[in-house]
């Protein structure tokens, strides 16, 4: 059994009558991990998510969940999800609906029923019914039962929508604690890149149904640093000119009258320096990018990201 | 299946629909076996009569034809010969299963059982468990009706009552399993109840029937569920005793089979 990755999609497609929903998408979340899945509205992240858990046919391709076929039983049981809502039956309790996934999935032990609600801090709610709960109280008991039977991996779809920057915030830090502390693997999509960005160990960027780029933390933190971005009149004299005054100095140069300068934000001295040496300094700007940025740009094409 | 089973009998139990269903049946049952006893009684008869209701039959007849009537043929045609029982349990079947899809917990059930007949059979268990339940009870009403009004109507030997209710049991089994099917197909609780309405209760088999009968068709639809149900004999009677299992087993299969079909082919 390949324990390396918890999922890995092959040509992974799924097609809609004429309309491909997700198109020969290879994705490779590796154990451990904590896998962000960012895409647009109706980018196919759903129908992505449902069939790594079985409950979309695919039209083409292949799932493996930690090596295993998705229609392994062994597999599946290996699997939590909160895909789109909760799916909880609006006239009963939250301890109840924790009790019939429980049974459904062959579970005695009722104690992990309370310890989990008490983990997701709705051990408080007693005899009121989903039907009275709030989007937030919903979305917190939809990743309860997620956490039934223990599973390995986590497929979260949206699962902080709805909620207020407490209930985020405690979301965030009980699936930081379940990845670092428990070693469960989560692969989670959502709208927030912010709050994604605080949690991703990796990320799979999936537009129109195909999955664009598959990227680490650590490398978008390399792609999306800090730099200043200079328009001077002639860009190899001030290559030459920043080597020389700065020689520690990380630059790129990218056309004619343009460069980027890394790992440097003292623009005036910078701009001084060249004046002095007579170069003529169109703009000189601090450029700041976050994941947010770093979709949008890609989602608008950015071929130099990709 | 057995989870699923657990898991749905724990529902059944948990949910307002089911002892609603029951309470229905109940209440059919006490004015059926009221009006009854009104009318074949004389002293209340009488009092009725006064109060300017109107009888069709004498008292003579009346009092003749109901002579030898026993709790058996009351509950017959009470809860099962109207379909009642049928309409019933078709309605709380439809309402059971769209409430999987309507609320989503469907979601939950598939991603841990790859195998849909898990599903399938763990809801025909848990109606035909329900099934026996309301049957049983309904008839335990009747029973304690006739202990109450001093044994009015005459008792049925064991063996027919048991034949009876095991008979009624094998197609009302079936009728769940045809609402199972269509929920199934649409997913939508409108038409699962349209269609415990419409096809539990028999309309469509007497629209259909009467039109196949200009054609000298009608005799195929002795073999479906209602015609096989309202025309349950009352005591074993040889090889004829036999159709309501044989025709109740057959479409509880072919429904079942069917709707492992649809269910496996469908997205969640």
């Amino acid at each position: 059994m390949n324990t390396e990755y918890a999922v890995r999609t092959k040509n992974l497609s799924k097609i809609y009558g004429a309309k491909a929903a997700v198109s020969h998408l290879n994705m490779e979340v590796r154990a451990g991990d904590i896998y962000g899945f960012i895409g647009r509205n109706g980018s196919g992240k759903s129908t992505t998510l449902k069939m790594c858990c079985g409950l979309v046919h695919p039209t083409e391709g292949e799932i493996s969940l930690y090596g295993l076929p998705v229609k392994n039983q062994t597999a599946r049981r290996r699997v939590g999800m909160l895909i789109e809502d909760a799916g909880l039956y609006p006239h009963m309790t939250a301890r109840d609906n924790m009790i019939l996934k429980a049974k459904c999935l062959g579970l005695t032990d009722e104690k992990s029923v309370d310890k989990i609600l008490e983990l997701m801090n709705l051990s408080h709610t007693g005899k009121k019914k989903i039907r009275q709960f709030s989007m937030g109280m919903k979305q917190r008991q939809g990743i309860a039962m997620a956490l039934l039977g223990n599973p390995d991996l986590l497929i979260l779809d949206e699962p902080i929508n709805g909620l207020d920057p407490e209930g985020i915030r405690e979301v965030r830090e009980s699936l930081i604690r379940l990845n670092e502390e428990a070693g469960k693997t989560i692969l989670i999509s959502s709208h927030i890149l912010g709050e994604l960005s605080k949690l991703a160990t990796c990320y799979g960027i999936i537009k129109e149904g195909e999955l664009i780029q598959q990227i680490s933390r650590e490398k978008l933190e390399e792609k999306c640093k800090d730099y200043l971005e200079l328009q001077v009149d002639n860009a190899d004299r001030t290559a030459a000119l920043l080597s020389e005054h700065y020689p520690k100095i990380h630059y790129e140069v990218s056309g004619r009258n343009q460069l980027q300068v890394f790992d440097f934000t003292e623009s005036g001295l910078l701009t001084a320096m060249l004046v002095q040496n007579g170069i003529l300094v169109h703009s000189c700007s601090l450029h700041r990018m976050d994941l947010e940025q770093y979709f949008l740009e890609l989602m608008e094409g950015g071929a130099q990201y990709a | 299946m057995l989870n699923l089973l657990r898991t749905d009998l724990y529902r059944v139990f948990r949910s307002k629909s089911f002892y609603i269903c029951f309470g229905i049946l109940v209440f059919i049952n006490i004015v059926t076996f009221g009006i009854l006893f009104i009318i074949t009684n004389p002293s209340t008869r009488d009092l009725i009569l006064q109060f300017g209701a109107e009888l069709s039959a004498d008292a003579s007849d009346i009092e003749s034809s109901l002579a030898n009537t026993t709790i058996l043929e009351i509950f017959r045609q009470g809860t099962v010969s109207g379909g009642f029982l049928s309409v019933t349990t078709g309605v709380f079947g439809a309402l059971f299963i769209c409430m999987d899809f309507e609320s989503g917990f469907i979601k939950n059930i598939m991603a841990a059982h790859e195998n849909k007949w898990d599903y399938v059979l763990g809801k025909t268990g848990t109606f035909c468990i329900v099934n026996f339940l309301y049957l049983l009870g309904t008839f335990l009403v009747t029973l304690l009706l006739n202990i109450i009004s001093g044994g009015f109507f005459a008792y049925s030997g064991l063996e027919d009552i048991l034949y009876y209710l095991f008979s009624a049991w094998f197609i009302v089994n079936a009728f769940s399993a045809l609402i199972m099917l269509i929920c199934m197909i649409t997913r939508s609780k409108a038409a699962g109840v349209a269609g415990a309405i419409c096809l539990n209760s028999g309309l469509v088999v007497m629209i259909l029937s009467s039109v196949f009968g200009l054609f000298g068709l009608g005799w195929i639809f002795d073999y479906s569920l209602y015609l096989t149900l309202a025309s349950l004999p009352s005591a074993f009677q040889g090889e004829y005793g036999l159709r309501p299992f044989i025709t109740g087993s057959a479409f509880f299969v072919l429904y079942t089979v069917i709707s492992e079909i649809v269910l496996a082919k469908k997205d969640i």
